[in-house]
């Protein structure tokens, strides 16, 4: 810069030097300040304060809009989940394991005479070696599930041509009842419907089984069936036939396909 | 405004608390728990495990076929009456004195056990009877108890009972295997314990069910089954050694005890009866 650049640049300062300072000014003009934080991440970036004579503040209406609109949707929030829990659906359902419950002698008799309860068919049952009924350890007018252990059932003529299969039958009256075993009726891929019941099973082809699993009514049905060593071994083929002969005596439209093969067993 | 700030905050941070304390109490709402009951234990927790191998010897087995009724003794805490039934009622084939007015019969290579029927059968009265010399209560049973009830009603129906104690710091699986192989029976006491079931091969792997129990417990074993997995260069990479046992408990009818770990044995005897 040379000295006549610097003789122009003094004389613009001069000129555009303010006569009085902004803080006279307002005082003049009776305009308060207020310090704020208007540095990026300050408090009031951003916004404008205004407060002049009593009448021109400026105030900080984006932070009360933000805070007022965050608690509505916070309450509205809260609302939903409160009504939901309370909404929930078996919210009453109390939970038994093992421990929390009493077996106790029961017998088929003492089953069938209870309410909307879904029975094999039992002209085809041949010995039964037990029946008992869980009930709560504390409370004995909770009956929790009935057990029907180690039912033969002959089908065909037992003399010469007998099919005889062994099945475990578990009725759990109470959903809340977690019987030991229950895993094993978890994740059974495949189905099949009789009379509009659908019934999911999975067949063992280790232990020539099949654990089958289904609702009706207000129940659960679980049942473990397996052939009978040195007379019939259960195979995947029969297991609907199976299920058909135990369970259609139920229903007066039973739908089920008995196309079961030849066999004496099955065809009837 | 400063209040009214306040009071918005303050309104949410009541929301929060009441929210907190719903989703805190939702998992207890329904879930009371009671007091172990010596048949069943608790379930302390139930897991698949998978076992990825190459090569799987199952062959090291042995099922009594006659296996184990599935009676349950009609007492509360009472599974060591129930454990000891079973034995009773196995050890009836061949001495038909032992539950009198009981017989079953066969079919085709299975016996069926006569029904336990209702109270007042044969079975039942059997069961009576074991509860009593057991001193058996609503408390359990002890394992002394046990032994003395047990050989009292085999010698009250005119046969020997012999107790061959094959736990000594662990238990002799090899005494095991020895005894049920002979046709004998072995009863187990434990304090905590794990069942297997549910095996399902997969293709170059396997799934088993695993159900771990608390509790004090007695079981009677029919059988045994080992099972060991190897990867390719047959390096070993499981291995399983269980009793195959009535378990005591209605649901789970037989089942697998392990015995190799996951257990806690605190006695167990053979059982045999002449």
């Amino acid at each position: 810069m040379n000295r006549e650049d610097k003789k122009i640049q003094k004389a613009i300062d001069e000129n555009l030097k303010p006569q009085k300072s902004f803080a006279e000014w307002a005082k003049e003009h009776d305009v308060e300040l207020t310090p704020v934080n208007l540095q990026p991440g300050g408090a009031a970036y951003g916004r404008h304060e205004e407060k002049a004579n009593g009448s021109s503040k400026i105030v900080v209406r984006r932070t009360i809009s933000a805070v007022i609109a965050y608690s509505v949707i916070v309450a509205i929030f809260v609302s939903l989940i409160a009504v939901s829990v309370i909404m929930l659906p078996n919210n009453d359902v109390k939970h038994y394991q093992q421990s929390d419950t009493v077996s106790v002698l029961s017998s088929l008799d003492e089953a069938a005479d209870y309410p909307e309860m879904l029975l094999f068919d039992t002209s085809s049952l041949y010995q039964m070696t037990s029946v008992f009924r869980q009930v709560a350890k504390d409370d004995e007018s909770v009956t929790l599930a009935y057990i029907f252990s180690d039912c033969v059932f002959v089908y065909g003529d037992p003399e010469t041509n007998p099919y005889v299969i062994n099945a475990t039958y578990i009725v759990r009256t109470h959903p809340g009842y977690e019987f030991m075993g229950l895993s094993d009726y978890d994740s059974l891929p495949d189905s099949v419907s009789i009379s509009d019941v659908e019934m999911k099973y999975r067949f063992n082809d280790e232990e020539a089984n099949v654990n089958v699993r289904f609702a009706y009514g207000d129940f659960e049905y679980f049942l473990e069936i397996s052939g009978m060593p040195g007379v019939t071994e259960l195979t995947e083929s029969r297991v609907i036939c199976v299920l058909a002969k135990l369970f259609c005596s139920n229903f007066a439209d039973c739908k089920v396909d008995l196309m079961c093969g030849t066999s004496p067993a099955f065809n009837g | 405004m400063k209040k009214t700030i306040s009071g918005m905050l303050a309104f949410y941070l009541a929301a929060c608390i009441v929210l907190a304390s719903l989703v805190v109490a939702m998992p207890l709402i329904g879930s009371k728990r009671y007091m172990v009951e010596a048949r069943g234990g608790i379930i302390h927790e139930t897991f698949t495990e998978s076992i990825v191998y190459s090569v799987k010897e199952d062959d090291e087995e042995y099922s009594n076929p006659y296996r184990l009724p599935l009676y349950y003794s009609p007492y509360t805490n009472t599974c060591a009456v129930t454990a000891g039934g079973v034995a009773i009622a196995y050890f009836d084939i061949s001495y038909p004195n032992l539950i009198p007015n009981s017989s079953g019969f066969e079919i085709g290579t299975t016996y069926l056990y006569p029904a336990q029927g209702s109270t007042g059968s044969a079975v039942n009265n059997m069961f009576a009877e074991l509860y009593e010399m057991t001193n058996s209560s609503d408390n359990g049973t002890t394992i002394p108890d046990f032994k003395s009830g047990m050989e009292e009603y085999v010698e009250s129906k005119g046969y020997d009972l012999t107790m061959t104690d094959i736990y000594s710091n662990h238990l002799d699986f090899e005494a095991c295997k020895t005894a049920l192989e002979a046709g004998k029976l072995v009863t187990v006491f434990v304090d905590g314990f794990s069942v297997y079931d549910n095996e399902i091969r997969y293709d170059g792997y396997d799934t088993m069910t695993c159900t771990v129990v608390n509790g004090a417990h007695t079981l009677t074993a029919y059988g045994y089954s080992v099972i060991k997995y190897y990867d390719a260069s047959m390096n070993i990479v499981a291995e399983y050694e269980f009793l195959l046992v009535q378990s005591g408990m209605p649901t789970l009818g037989l089942t697998r005890l392990r015995v190799d770990s996951g257990c806690t044995i605190d006695d167990a005897y053979v059982l045999d009866v002449n």
